[in-house]
């Protein structure tokens, strides 16, 4: 069997960025957007609730748990962008893996 | 070919589990409804509270016997604790005040469900079972 190896290693390498590109690329958009919408609540609330401290609708005290309350809100946030991140990395695996084995397959016909 | 397959088996973290997307959501109505009774007296509400507690208990506990599950069994440590302030949290001050206002209530739930969704969005973005070998 005459196999050029340097020219599949090279549509190994075209395919493999070629993923990373697509995978990472999406995941930055997505982050970038859950990111402001996540500020863009935060700064609704507070406008929010000062407002009802005023209008006597809300107490001090009130008002300290629903910060604390937010602040809970923003840590599972951060922490679903890191599961999302875990994700993300596998999905990038097994599409790895897949393109390597399609090569290999195809090539040695198994 | 070997070394691919054993690569394939391997991930950073869980797989999507239905039964605990389905009780994530479960939960959240459940949660969200009995804090709208927060304006009534707790000792009212008290029965109806602790079955919802022992649901979420059964829950991180089906959460934290998940392999690489790190991230979910965090997530529900959190909303559960009587010391932190999602719906543990919420339940405690209830309980010490006996009741609450409304615009607090309110607000509160908005947050809390908000909190659910963030553990739902996650469990629903996980690679399905039948993605992994495709």
């Amino acid at each position: 069997m005459n196999t050029n190896f340097d020219q599949i290693y090279q549509d190994l390498k075209s395919g493999v960025v070629d993923i990373a590109k697509q995978s990472f690329q999406d995941y930055i958009t997505e982050a970038k957007a859950a990111g402001k919408s996540a500020l863009d609540g935060m700064k609704d609330n507070l406008q929010h609730w000062a407002q009802e401290v005023e209008n006597g609708a809300l107490t001090k005290d009130d008002l300290e748990f629903l910060l604390q309350e937010e602040a809970s809100l923003e840590e599972l946030t951060a922490l679903k962008q890191t599961g999302i991140t875990a994700i993300r990395i596998d999905q990038f695996r097994n599409a790895i893996i897949s393109v390597i084995s399609g090569t290999l397959t195809s090539l040695i016909k198994i | 070919m070997g070394t691919l397959l054993v690569l394939a088996g391997c991930s950073t973290i869980s797989k999507f589990d239905q039964y605990a997307y389905s009780q994530t959501t479960a939960i959240k109505v459940d949660v969200l409804n009995v804090m709208s009774h927060a304006t009534d007296s707790f000792t009212v509400h008290a029965n109806e509270v602790l079955n919802l507690q022992t649901e979420i208990e059964k829950m991180y506990e089906y959460e934290k016997n998940r392999p690489k599950n790190t991230i979910s069994e965090k997530m529900w440590m959190v909303l559960r604790d009587s010391t932190g302030h999602l719906f543990g949290g919420f339940v405690a001050r209830w309980k010490k005040e006996g009741k609450l206002d409304e615009v607090f209530v309110r607000e509160s739930q908005s947050l809390i469900g908000s909190s659910f969704d963030q553990v739902s969005q996650l469990e629903s973005g996980k690679i399905k079972p039948q993605q992994v070998t495709k």
